[in-house]
């Protein structure tokens, strides 16, 4: 290596080079200014809820019947809305999402045509097709009227429902009107949705998982107005919070669980079910209040008579349920630190033994972790119901789909004997959609955030702590968002659009609103702010807009404000940009400081001088004879004299220059580090924090952390400096993989390859596992019988 | 107009973990080695959507597991639905590699010998649209240092592949980098 040295120079002039037309794309940490809404008496600079906030509130009073016969909801509702707006409204939108399974809805039209290019099609998707086609789930809005009965003008645009008001309604004032309604549920196994029902051939029964069931008010808002864009299908719930008063009625033998706890158990509960309730109030286990052997009883029973369940739930922003007469019911008290939750499943034997087993352990789980991570589950129950619905979420409850196998067995990871390792999805497909789903009553049924524009708000966030949930239930968890190296094909890739895009535009969905978002967090957390100062700031996230709703910049300005970490070069990157993170180590400089002392200079330079390769041009002319040497009269003092020969005057130059400098300066000069200057350079684009392994003298390595901050002049190419008496011998860039570096070809000096996923396997793939521990055996049964010849 | 007929078959879908929105993906990365002459793939993909795609193939009760008639039926899969060809249309040879089982996601790994003009190669990839019409598969093709993004969707299967010509070198195609 060859090394330059350093002047060191009592003053040096530095000439501000004239300043040119800016040009902003190169700074990677420019403030959010032009990007972020301006703050206001609403939502403050700091991210917190300001000191006008204002939210509306929606209170349901819902009488509702499921016809079991036809499978068919009939409702009737008084909805009571507060505008606590500072504005006069004069009409209110109320969203009929169930308008979607119209055949004319903008969602069915929308749809893109399947591929028929291959020359079988599943029945699934046939069926689905046709179903599509012939079935009509749309809302039939039978009456509309005021509170006094008088007929409320209104008219309907695909999913949303506009009511005119006959008097404006003003600031702080509420009104209460009613709707009645009735639509025919969906199958959601041939029209797949959030809610819908399951037919059971071998026993003749149903399940409902029962979602946007009722007419309900849309959003109206201090940042966008009305939140009235149409249900297609992405872009899920905009709500507001309010109180439920909802009677169900369903058959006599049917078990209904649902958002809110139950008000008349007495009428609505068998004997022996109330008293396994007041039970498990003490026993700190699963109880089961309705037994898989009853349940299966239940299945056999036609009950020709009625029952009505009344539920009531407060500060809610939606509410669903399910209902059925296959249902296995277990709970489980919990006690939070003092607030007691009923933790429940309701599941068929269709589930079992998977559910029992899982279920209600997960829902406990989850609300454990997450509380430790937002705030303590504020709710007094948290259902987990299996049906039709594969894994959607609603306040205090959500339908998971994963079931057992037909013969009653379930999978998971582990090692069979002919094949060796495989994966297997039923019991942790289970476990990771309940903490997925059960998680979500932190993100987005509190922190009630406007899914119909922003999936990421929810499903990131909930991605994010349901991947630290995961690894908390057991070792090695197989969780399968979170890790940085998992996404980087998607962030490589470059038909990519920016997180913050709005749900229904957005490609490749899982990778944008699901695993980059979680993954981005997690990098944050654990490379850019340290885990605790995260947790902290993540916490008062949730703490300032629990009942509230956040919008993304409410969310990036808390996590900067309660941590003191300007976090706008993150954002910016993660969630504005599809630049990806490509960072390469492109080389190491050393530098040595200059002594001035000519008895250390010369020799050194005379070493570095023999050090130089003779040059091939030198080496030819070396034989040829000189003229110098015939006539060695030609030669003088100069073809003695060596440059690099110490001459008094230099000694007496250094002297002089000794003589000029401090104390200080003198120790300087004679300072024996090594400078080494790591150059950098971006290629991705993301600037990112350098998680370096520098190696010294070829045997200990250090971790350095730099922060992200040394992009901040020029995001392309950056320096560090490392001063050390030892040898640099080695620098390795994100030796943990955790900063979703995608070429991890150029993160070594010296240079080190590091082979394609598809070389890597192929060289690995010499030798399988079966070979090596043949191998191995082979190899033991070898020594063995050669110590034995050795006796 | 000619009407394709299809057949209409059973699938006993497996309990598969979901989330509140529906998305199918698939991830390959396609390496061109100029030296070896050779496109070299790498291919991830849910273990359910490859488990229900054999389960379409094969009957209702077939369960994936690592072992070698697994591996046999996902190369044949694979050999059906990510052809690489020239013009004409006549596939080019799939040398299967292997596949490798890892927390839900499956790797899959084979190459295509190149030989010829390998600028003018067609890739077709109908990885399980036969089972959703909103599957994205993402195809990465990186040649020397450029990388560029084919993305198939249920209504555009089949892209230009865009290597460089024989006669040039492993110098990069049009792409970004």
């Amino acid at each position: 290596m060859r090394r330059p040295q350093l002047l060191l120079l009592a003053l040096s002039v530095f000439v501000a080079r004239h300043a040119t037309a800016q040009d902003f794309s190169h700074d990677r940490f420019r403030q959010l200014d032009e990007l972020l809404p301006t703050p206001n008496v609403y939502r403050t600079a700091s991210g917190a809820p300001g000191h006008q906030y204002w939210q509306q509130q929606a209170d349901h009073d819902i009488e509702v019947e499921i016809d079991d016969e036809n499978q068919r909801i009939i409702g009737t509702e008084k909805i009571t809305y507060t505008n606590n707006s500072p504005d006069t409204l004069r009409y209110l939108w109320v969203q009929l999402e169930n308008n979607i399974f119209s055949p004319k809805s903008n969602g069915a039209l929308a749809s893109i045509a399947p591929s028929f290019s291959e020359d079988k099609l599943p029945f699934r998707t046939m069926s689905r097709l046709v179903a599509a086609r012939d079935f009509d789930g749309s809302v039939h809005v039978t009456r509309i009227a005021s509170s006094t009965g008088k007929p409320l003008p209104h008219r309907i645009v695909d999913t949303m429902m506009r009511i005119d008001l006959p008097t404006p309604l003003a600031p702080g004032q509420r009104i209460s009107f009613h709707i009645d309604w009735n639509y025919d549920i969906n199958d959601a196994t041939t029209v797949r949705a959030r809610t819908g029902y399951e037919y059971f051939e071998d026993d003749g029964n149903y399940i409902y998982e029962l979602a946007h069931w009722f007419p309900r008010m849309a959003s109206y808002t201090d940042y966008a107005g009305w939140q009235n864009k149409s249900f297609i299908g992405s872009g899920e719930f905009t709500l507001e919070f309010g109180d439920y008063d909802v009677a169900i009625t369903v058959p006599a033998d049917h078990v209904v669980a649902a958002t809110g706890v139950l008000q008349n158990p007495d009428e609505v509960l068998e004997q022996s079910w109330r008293r396994r309730l007041r039970e498990a109030e003490s026993a700190d286990e699963l109880v089961f209040i309705v037994t898989p052997e009853e349940a299966e009883a239940n299945e056999k029973s036609r009950s020709t008579e009625k029952k009505t369940w009344r539920f009531h739930a407060e500060n809610v922003r939606d509410f669903a349920f399910a209902s059925s007469r296959k249902f296995i019911w277990d709970a489980w008290l919990h006690d939070m630190n003092g607030h007691r939750v009923w933790a429940m499943s309701a599941y068929p034997k269709e589930a079992e033994p998977l559910w029992s087993k899982y279920s209600t352990h997960a829902i406990i789980h989850t609300l454990d972790v997450y509380s430790r991570y937002t705030f303590r589950y504020p709710y007094p129950v948290a259902w987990s119901v299996n049906g039709p619905v594969g894994g959607m979420e609603y306040p205090m409850i959500c339908f998971n789909g994963p079931r057992t196998e037909d013969d009653g067995t379930y999978t998971d990871q582990s090692t069979s004997s002919k094949d060796g390792k495989y994966w297997n999805r039923s019991k942790y497909g289970l476990i990771s959609v309940i903490i997925h789903e059960v998680g979500h009553n932190y993100f987005p049924m509190i922190v009630n955030s406007d899914e119909r524009q922003w999936t990421w708000m929810d499903e990131g966030l909930n991605t994010f702590l349901q991947s630290l949930a995961e690894q908390e239930w057991e070792e090695g968890y197989p969780s399968r968002r979170g890790e940085p190296k998992d996404i980087v094909e998607y962030m490589t890739s470059e038909n990519q659009v920016p997180i913050m895009t709005n749900s229904e535009s957005v490609i490749q969905f899982g990778s944008n609103a699901y695993g980059k978002p979680a993954t981005a967090l997690n990098v944050l957390r654990s490379t850019v702010m340290g885990e605790e100062l995260f947790d902290e700031a993540f916490r008062e996230f949730a703490r300032r807009w629990q009942f509230k709703r956040p919008e993304p910049a409410d969310f990036f300005r808390t996590m900067e404000d309660a941590s003191a970490v300007d976090l706008d070069w993150f954002w910016r990157g993660w969630f504005y940009t599809t630049d990806h993170v490509d960072i390469a180590v492109t080389g190491v400089r050393l530098h040595t400081v200059n002594t001035e002392d000519p008895d250390i200079e010369k020799p050194r330079q005379e070493s570095e001088r023999e050090e130089e390769p003779t040059t091939r041009r030198e080496s030819w002319h070396a034989s040829a004879a000189k003229r110098v040497d015939r006539y060695p009269e030609l030669k003088d003092f100069y073809n003695e004299f060596d440059e690099l020969d110490v001459t008094p005057q230099d000694r007496e130059k250094f002297e002089e220059l000794m003589a000029k400098l401090e104390d200080d300066e003198a120790a300087l000069l004679g300072n024996t580090l090594n400078f080494y200057v790591i150059d950098f350079e971006n290629l991705g684009g993301l600037v990112m924090p350098l998680i370096l392994d520098v190696t010294y003298d070829g045997t200990d390595t250090e971790r350095v952390r730099i922060p992200a901050e040394i992009w901040r002049r020029d995001a392309r190419r950056t320096s560090k400096l490392f001063m050390t008496d030892r040898e640099i011998t080695a620098v390795a860039l994100d030796p943990q993989l955790e900063t979703a570096d995608s070429d991890r070809n150029n993160n070594h000096w010296p240079a080190k390859a590091v082979p394609s996923r598809f070389k890597l396997f192929k060289e690995e793939k010499k030798k399988n596992a079966m070979q090596l521990a043949a191998e191995a055996e082979a190899e033991a049964s070898t020594s063995a019988t050669t110590s034995k010849d050795e006796r | 107009m000619k009407s394709l007929r299809w057949s209409v078959v059973l699938l006993g879908l497996s309990a598969m973990s979901a989330e509140a929105h529906r998305f199918h993906a698939s991830f390959a990365e396609a390496e061109h080695d100029a030296e070896r002459r050779s496109l070299e793939v790498a291919l991830r993909v849910e273990d359910h959507d490859l488990e229900d795609a054999l389960r379409l193939r094969h009957g209702r009760e077939y369960e994936l597991t690592a072992g070698p008639v697994g591996e046999r039926m996902a190369r044949a899969y694979v050999e059906e639905h990510f052809i690489l060809a020239r013009p004409g249309g006549q596939p080019l040879e799939l040398e299967w590699v292997g596949w490798d089982w890892s927390r839900g996601s499956t790797w899959l790994y084979f190459e295509y010998p190149l030989s010829g003009d390998p600028g003018d190669l067609h890739l077709t990839n109908t990885l399980f649209l036969e089972l959703s019409r909103e599957q994205v598969n993402t195809v990465n093709v990186r040649v020397g240092k450029a990388l560029h993004t084919l993305t198939f969707l249920a209504r555009s299967t089949r892209h230009h592949l865009g290597l460089p010509q024989a006669s040039a070198s492993s110098g990069p195609a049009s792409g970004r980098r």
